[in-house]
């Protein structure tokens, strides 16, 4: 084991305590509770670690699309009915469309709001946490998409291969309707190259800019044409097919490697290049970690990386065990982004059933629109959640979720000044915020105190 | 390099500088250097007599805005022959020259045109066009073509330089809860708001000003308190003086009626009040959405160019009631044009080059450049003539009076589109 990732060991001096135990909740989770940091302590740091890494291989139904399917239907059958005529000189035709078109809108946000619910309840947490790392790191936006399920079929790709094997999700990511859509590769065909997808591939996907030249980008733009959708409308825009007859065949050389190279050649070649396990070990490091991750550390990552196969749970075991992740500078190092602010709340509030849709236009307003990322490049995270505008945003959030406005919080377990504080931040404060909070408290029932807890610069970091 | 100072930098020498710096909102902690600094405007506020400094709005036109059928050529036949169906009839045009017209929607801006208060800078682009929303309109933010300069906006850069340590509302974006790229930068002297309201810290329901007041002294900054922590602190006071100094203004905001009550025309309101109560603030942000006009275009784009019209119109007026029309320049751009010839569903796909406006008591009024070539085109679109960083360089030395060069990461030459021309101040 490198020294970077040398495992923490407790001790007398350095013992596995509430401190620690939290930490590793709330790098792994959104919010923890008393109970579950008490389990965590009990357990010690092996079995929590284990627990928070125990991601179950079939996490359990997601939305149902009904609505959609609905609507999808009866335009085809129309369509059917009426035979070959053109949709836009067809009034009937276009409103059914329409119609699918619309029933999509309503569709991201139901499934928008059974996200964050499913983020709230998850016995793994720590799944979702990573479902949302990847949707920031192999993004694609409704925006350019415009299909609900093809985006519900994405976050799936990302649960289900949240902690297994880079490889595999990469491939996986390759064939993603929605990503071949959002990243154009479906009209990447032989003659009319489109590079879009293979510059992001590796430019933000793999490798990072530095490592490959133009013209690379170009030969692999040639080896993924023909990597297409089945087809043009509904259920055949949301599966992948390859069309050889799209397909470039000819020689190509990519990065230092010809011949007749297609996808599955470029990610291989990509896969076996030393920059590839390091910018992923690095991204990893950054959401997980710190903001500023020692580079060793994450050196020592990336070799874990590409020692065994790609495989991501043994790098965050390590991690999570490792002495550096639950060093003073790494605690609160991180910014809670507003979805972790907003399901980490209702969490710790105990709001059992919350205004969801509300608080998923709060969420977006707060800056961070699900399933509709802002550029290729996904949220950019630590501090750039945080303006002036935001700091009101959440502060104001949490005072809608505290009042009940939301759904009824249980808060009785909060109506000591001294207890809030240390459930909520699970950390002391500072002795004159500490007596702001205590005049608060004396002012009436506690809510005004959780909301300004809520409210606290400590209660933005995590 | 400009003299650039990371927040946390600044921090860390204003607190060697100033005592009190570890309590006080970021841009109270000034360096000596800062003093005198014209563009600080929160000092001159306390300064009476001081002259008014100029004050930019930039007007966003997000999705593509089709320039050929906003500043019309109704004199060439091949425009009318590229749009069987969406070109602007002769009879309609509101005729500025004997080659070109406004959109019938456009009758303001007709109008702020023949009263010498509106230039157009016809055929702005760039060299290699980028026809992608996302990248074109990252181009126009960050004035790099190339992409490979660091991400920060012109007019980030220009708070960077001219002004790390001014009021945290030397900018003001009136748009959702993302600054705009182009007024990033590195000192974070810009604020961005979606309404006066929600820009506030709220009490709890039940609570009083008790709660604001407890919210406002828990935001002071604890020494020994760990960097992110910190920052969250300096930002959360740099907010609460943007709130106030705001929400001082939307308290007396009164609905006249001078304005159409549209989301633009009431951004735009919002900026004339700021700017009569003398908020610190030299560059606003405003945009208007909806330009991507793939198919159906006409009744789409006619009524946004009404809106468009209708907001600058009131906001011209507003501002000249206001005895403000001198001091208050507005460009207008849009990350691209729209391809010359229409599409097969009466719209228009992505283009390039286009016009930007000019408006203010102080532009030189008229149409600057040649109207592009309808004939040599590229891959279709119209070629620029004119770099829409000469726009900026304009802006920045003509209008603000700064040096250009390392804002925009070269030379490019101004034009003749403005009156007034103070000199860029030596540069250090």
């Amino acid at each position: 084991m490198p020294a970077a990732l040398e495992p923490y060991v407790p001790s007398p001096q350095d013992p596995w305590d509430e401190s620690k135990a939290a930490h590793l909740l709330r790098r792994t989770g959104f919010g923890p509770l008393p109970s579950e940091i008490a389990q965590a302590v009990q357990a010690g740091p092996g079995a929590a670690v284990a627990s928070a890494l125990a991601l179950p291989r079939n996490p359990g139904p997601g939305p149902a699309f009904d609505e959609v399917l609905s609507a999808e239907a009866n335009a085809e059958a129309l369509h059917r009915s009426l035979g070959r005529v053109k949709v836009k000189d067809t009034p009937q035709l276009r409103a059914a469309y329409q119609a699918a078109t619309r029933a999509h809108g309503r569709a991201i946000m139901d499934l928008t709001m059974w996200w964050l619910d499913w983020m709230a309840k998850t016995k793994a947490p720590l799944q979702e946490k990573l479902t949302l790392f990847w949707h920031g790191h192999f993004t694609s936006s409704m925006g350019d998409v415009h299909d609900a399920i093809a985006m519900y079929k994405q976050n799936d790709l990302f649960r289900r291969h949240a902690a297994g094997n880079f490889a595999r999700l990469l491939d996986g990511v390759a064939r993603d309707p929605a990503m071949l859509k959002y990243l154009d590769n479906d009209v990447n065909r032989r003659g009319h190259p489109n590079e879009n997808w293979a510059r992001e591939l590796m430019e933000l996907f793999t490798m990072g800019i530095g490592h490959y030249t133009e013209n690379d980008v170009l030969e692999s733009a040639r080896a993924w044409t023909g990597w297409t959708l089945r087809g043009g409308r509904f259920e055949d825009r949301r599966a992948f097919d390859f069309k050889p007859r799209l397909h470039d065949d000819g020689i190509k050389t990519f990065l230092d490697t010809a011949g007749k190279l297609d996808g599955t050649d470029i990610m291989r070649i990509i896969l076996a290049q030393p920059a590839t396990p390091r910018w992923i070990a690095s991204k990893l490091a950054k959401f997980f970690v710190s903001p500023n991750p020692d580079p060793e550390l994450v050196e020592a990552m990336a070799q874990e990386l590409a020692s065994g196969g790609y495989e991501i749970t043994p790098v965050l075991r390590s991690v999570f065990q490792s002495r550096a992740f639950y060093r003073p500078e790494v605690m609160y190092s991180l910014v809670k982004s507003p979805t972790e602010y907003v399901v980490g709340a209702v969490r710790q509030l105990g709001i059992e059933d919350p205004d969801w849709r509300r608080l998923a236009q709060l969420t977006e307003e707060a800056g961070q629109h699900l399933f509709f990322p802002p550029t290729v490049a996904g949220w950019h995270g630590g501090t750039a959640w945080i303006n002036a505008a935001t700091v009101f945003n959440r502060a104001n959030i949490a005072g809608l979720l505290v009042s009940g406005r939301l759904g009824t919080p249980r808060t009785s377990s909060l109506s000591m000044p001294e207890t809030a504080a240390a459930q909520l931040l699970q950390r002391p404060l500072p002795p004159a915020r500490q007596a702001l909070l205590a005049q608060a408290y004396g002012r009436g029932t506690g809510q005004e105190g959780v909301h300004l807890i809520m409210s606290l610069p400590e209660y933005q970091v995590c | 390099m400009p003299k650039m100072m990371t927040r946390r930098e600044f921090l860390t020498k204003g607190l060697t500088i100033v005592a009190a710096g570890a309590t006080a909102p970021m841009f109270l902690t000034r360096t000596a250097l800062a003093l005198n600094n014209p563009w600080d405007q929160s000092l001159v506020a306390s300064a009476p007599g001081r002259p008014d400094e100029p004050i930019l709005v930039v007007v966003q036109l997000g999705g593509g805005n089709d320039g050929l059928n906003t500043v019309v050529p109704f004199a060439h036949d091949e425009y009318y022959r590229a749009r069987p169906s969406l070109a602007v009839p002769q009879s309609s045009v509101l005729r500025a020259t004997d080659e070109l017209g406004f959109h019938p929607n456009l009758k303001p801006l007709k109008a702020l045109y023949d009263g010498g208060q509106l230039a157009v800078v016809q055929g702005v682009g760039y060299p290699n066009p980028n026809r992608s929303h996302f990248r074109s309109m990252e181009i126009w933010h960050t004035a790099d073509p190339t992409g490979v300069g660091p991400r920060t906006g012109w007019l980030g850069r220009l708070f960077d330089s001219e002004c790390p340590t001014c009021a945290p509302t030397t900018g003001i974006a009136i748009a959702g809860a993302e600054m705009p790229l182009a007024m990033q930068g590195t000192a974070g002297r810009a604020v961005v708001l979606e309404s006066p309201q929600a820009f506030a810290f709220h009490p709890i329901q039940g609570a009083g000003p008790e709660e604001a007041e407890a919210f406002r002294r828990l935001m002071q900054p604890v020494p020994g308190e760990e960097p992110t922590v910190d920052f969250l602190t300096h930002t959360a006071m740099d907010a609460l003086v943007a709130s106030d100094d705001i929400r001082k203004v939307a308290g007396h905001l009164t609905d006249d009626g001078s304005y159409p009550r549209d989301p633009f025309s009431l951004k735009l309101r919002l900026v004339a009040e700021l700017i009569a109560a003398g908020a610190p603030t030299r560059v606003y942000y405003v945009g208007l959405g909806g330009f991507d006009t793939h198919a159906a275009q006409a009744g789409r784009h006619d009524t946004l160019l009404a809106s468009l019209g209708d907001g600058l119109d009131a906001f011209v007026k507003d501002l000249a009631q206001k005895g403000l029309r001198d001091r208050v320049l507005v460009i207008t751009f849009s990350e691209f044009g729209r391809r010359v010839a229409e599409n097969g569903s009466a719209g228009t796909d992505h283009g390039a080059a286009a016009p930007m406006f000019l408006i203010g008591g102080q532009v030189s009024p008229g149409i600057h450049g040649a109207h592009p070539s309808l004939v040599n085109l590229d891959q279709g679109d119209l070629r620029y003539g004119v770099d829409f960083r000469s726009v900026y360089a304009t802006v920045l030395e003509q209008w603000l009076g700064v040096k250009s060069d390392a804002i925009l990461g070269g030379r490019f030459p101004t034009l003749d589109v403005l009156k007034r021309r103070p000199a860029a101040p030596a540069s250090g």
